[in-house]
């Protein structure tokens, strides 16, 4: 994306050190003299190219394995799986080893007699280092990263007011009307699940208790993921006679969903026999004694205890409907949330956002900026935030930094 | 898209005061929705205007789906047309014959001959809709009443929906044996229905006089007093008698039928046994249903 005009406003990241990938980019290639450009590279990529290495071996296994193997068990279709997915690292590895092979060939061409074979492998070396440094740069981190398992998924969005009442809500509603602006910037559909305004009380108030929101469109999940956490306020609330300052909180809460059920019911399944379906308020004798709307449903899933509630619409059957898609949702998330605590326990970095209260971002309303505490990322043009522009940015950047710690974990492999 | 004009706050102290702060947010909301549903062009004066017609009707009493009566009242996936006095659709009916209409599909012959429904008692004609929508192959059905207003209004909720050619509405007496001969060509014609269902008029004449005024004032006696003046039992029952003795009588029904009614709180009991009584061993299996409050709401006899 094209940011030349706003890099204008500089961006303040606070002191921490960038994970590069081994130490091609901080450090001059020291050339000693027993060493040229090439095998320099490779001793500053030491790290990557032993990863890139070890996956290619495990390619060859796996291959061996298939040919060995007969029959197509779920281990086969798993390892077809896999084998697909390393074939465009072992393509680049091809190339990565031929470009070396061709590169060695011209040392021997430097010391020609003729000048002009001379200058041409000189060409060459030059060439091929460039091919060479970039795949160590470029190419091999780009394929090492694994590609992400959620962009098939939409995502729904959970606001809630916290701590701060009234001028809580009246955020809730700004954050919102941020995420509908981001949404319609990157082309997904947004559908109102349901929304719960503040009641009555002092007229116009504008205020939302609660609101869920479903951003469709392919890659929505992976863009409002980051925005999971507790998001926090200071501005002088509308309702503040003095001017004082005041600090509140929400919560928002992002899930996982896909129109496709087939596609989640594969790895992800619900037992019908696991939810406990209530429907709000006794009605008495029921049936003709009574004609009081009554359409709220509550869906408790017993093994988790999980439980979503829904009485948004005059139609029990759509709140029923509705709440089955939250509580998919919920139980897909959580089945997310384990995988990704499985991985982290057996990696020494520290995957940030995974706490759900984690305070993750504040929004300084008289000092005009938004910082994300994960990545230390100070924005100081809060009206470009809130109008969506600049979330993109502060979206992009904890994308990155959430692609630099899988690498650095693939390095410390 | 929401309005948040200074008259919503009196209309909602107006609703608030009248079914309390819980039901007035809610029901608010609903009316707003309603009236954007109905005319999404609607002018703010006109808007208004309707708003604060249906804030003073449902503040007066008047139950919300007949506030709400021309906007459609949910039933299952369906939007049904509300109109007083007609009996306004209730989710306990939604839930049974939601299931039934399952049952149809599962037990349904690999023939796509038509299975066909009567509907006995049918007011807004949302049972014989229902049914058609849930039911995975094509349904016939016919739909009695003896009220004008309920066969009128139900025909045109067919018609909405665009089942004038499935589903047909006919005015007349249950106790009357003329129509009862019509009924009973009708269903010869067919060879007697696969399916009779009904939500027939099941509460006892004590319990009547006791039932909340928002039932009471607005719908209608005919639909809801289940006793007979020659009753002697005051039990509700007189329906579910006279409803089996036509099914004994004539070839109402198909041999292996299945019939589907809907009965009050503690009434299972009653009518599984009248069923029994008067069809003996016509029936193979006779199934209490529950409704999503747990209550047993339904009785289905499988012939």
């Amino acid at each position: 994306m094209f940011r030349a005009a706003i890099r204008l406003n500089f961006r303040v990241r606070s002191s921490r050190p960038p994970i590069r990938l081994a130490s091609t980019a901080s450090k001059p290639p020291a050339q000693s003299q027993n060493l040229d450009v090439v095998q320099q590279l490779e001793k500053d990529a030491s790290r990557i190219l032993t990863v890139v290495r070890r996956r290619v071996e495990e390619r060859d296994t796996l291959l061996k394995e298939d040919a060995d193997s007969q029959g197509s068990s779920a281990a086969h279709i798993q390892r077809a799986k896999t084998l697909k997915e390393l074939e465009p690292l072992h393509q680049a590895w091809t190339r990565w080893t031929e470009a070396r092979n061709s590169f060695s060939e011209t040392t021997t061409l430097l010391d020609d007699p003729d000048p002009d074979i001379r200058v041409l492998a000189a060409e060459e070396r030059a060439s091929l280092t460039e091919v060479l440094s970039e795949h160590v740069k470029t190419v091999f981190p780009s394929l090492l990263v694994p590609p992400s398992t959620t962009k098939h998924f939409s995502a729904i969005v959970e606001l809630k007011s916290g701590v701060g009442g009234d001028e809580a809500a009246l955020f809730v509603a700004d954050v919102l009307k941020m995420y509908m602006r981001l949404a319609s910037a990157r082309g997904f559909r947004v559908e109102t699940v349901s929304i719960s305004q503040l009641e009555g009380s002092k007229g116009s108030g504008g205020g939302i208790k609660e609101a869920i929101i479903e951003v469709q469109g392919e890659g929505s999940y992976d863009v409002f993921r980051w925005e999971s956490g507790v998001h926090r306020v200071q501005r002088v609330p509308a309702t503040e006679s003095q001017g004082r300052v005041h600090t509140s909180t929400i919560t928002v809460m992002v899930l996982p969903t896909s129109d496709a059920p087939e596609e989640t019911e594969a790895d992800f399944k619900i037992d019908e026999k696991d939810v406990k379906i209530e429907v709000m308020r006794a009605r008495g004798a029921g049936g003709q004694h009574v004609n009081r709307t009554e359409s709220a449903v509550r869906l408790t899933h017993i093994p988790t205890g999980i439980s979503v509630s829904m009485q948004d619409s005059r139609s029990q059957h759509s709140n029923r409907a509705k709440a089955w898609q939250i509580l998919r949702a919920r139980l897909l998330d959580r089945k997310l949330q384990e995988e990704q605590t499985e991985r982290r326990d057996n990696r020494r970095s520290i995957i940030k956002g995974a706490d759900r209260s984690e305070k993750i971002r504040t929004y300084n309303f008289p000092q005009n900026r938004v910082t994300d505490h994960r990545i230390g990322l100070t924005i100081p043009n809060l009206d470009s935030v809130m109008e969506g522009e600049e979330l993109e940015y502060v979206i992009d950047e904890l994308q990155k930094d959430h692609e630099e710690s899988v690498m650095a974990d693939l390095l410390n492999e | 898209m929401p309005r948040l004009g200074k008259s919503t706050d009196l209309l909602y102290r107006i609703l608030n005061s009248s079914i309390g702060s819980e039901a007035a947010s809610r029901e608010l909301r609903w009316m707003k929705e309603a009236i954007y549903e109905g005319r999404p062009k609607i002018s703010g004066v006109d808007f208004d205007q309707t708003l604060e017609t249906y804030v003073r009707q449902r503040a007066a009493g008047t139950p919300l789906a007949y506030v709400l009566g021309e906007s459609n009242q949910p039933f299952g996936p369906l939007s049904i047309k509300c109109r007083p006095p007609t009996l306004i659709p209730r989710p306990e009916t939604e839930d049974w014959v939601t299931r039934l209409g399952e049952t149809i599909s599962s037990v349904r012959s690999k023939s796509s001959r038509p299975i066909s429904v009567l509907d006995i008692c049918t007011g807004t004609g949302c049972i014989p809709m229902l049914l058609s929508h849930t039911s995975r192959g094509p349904i016939t059905a016919l739909g009695v009443d003896i009220s004008r207003s309920a066969v009128d209004l139900a025909t045109e909720n067919v018609a909405d929906a665009g089942l004038l050619d499935r589903i047909q509405i006919l005015k007349g007496d249950l106790f009357d044996d003329a129509f009862v001969q019509t009924l009973f060509s009708t269903a010869t014609s067919r060879d007697g229905f696969d399916v009779i269902t009904s939500n027939p008029p099941y509460i006892p004449q004590k319990e009547y006089d006791m039932l909340p005024p928002s039932v009471k004032r607005y719908e209608d006696r005919l639909a809801l007093l289940g006793d007979r003046e020659e009753s002697q039992h005051a039990d509700g029952l007189s329906f579910y008698h006279r409803i089996v003795e036509l099914i004994g009588k004539g070839r109402l029904i198909k041999e292996h039928g299945i019939i589907a009614v809907e009965h009050g709180l503690g009434q299972s009991a009653a009518v599984q046994g009248i069923i029994s009584s008067a069809l003996g061993g016509r029936v193979r299996r006779v199934e209490a249903w529950k409704d999503q409050w747990d209550k047993e709401r339904a009785v289905v006899a499988f012939l």
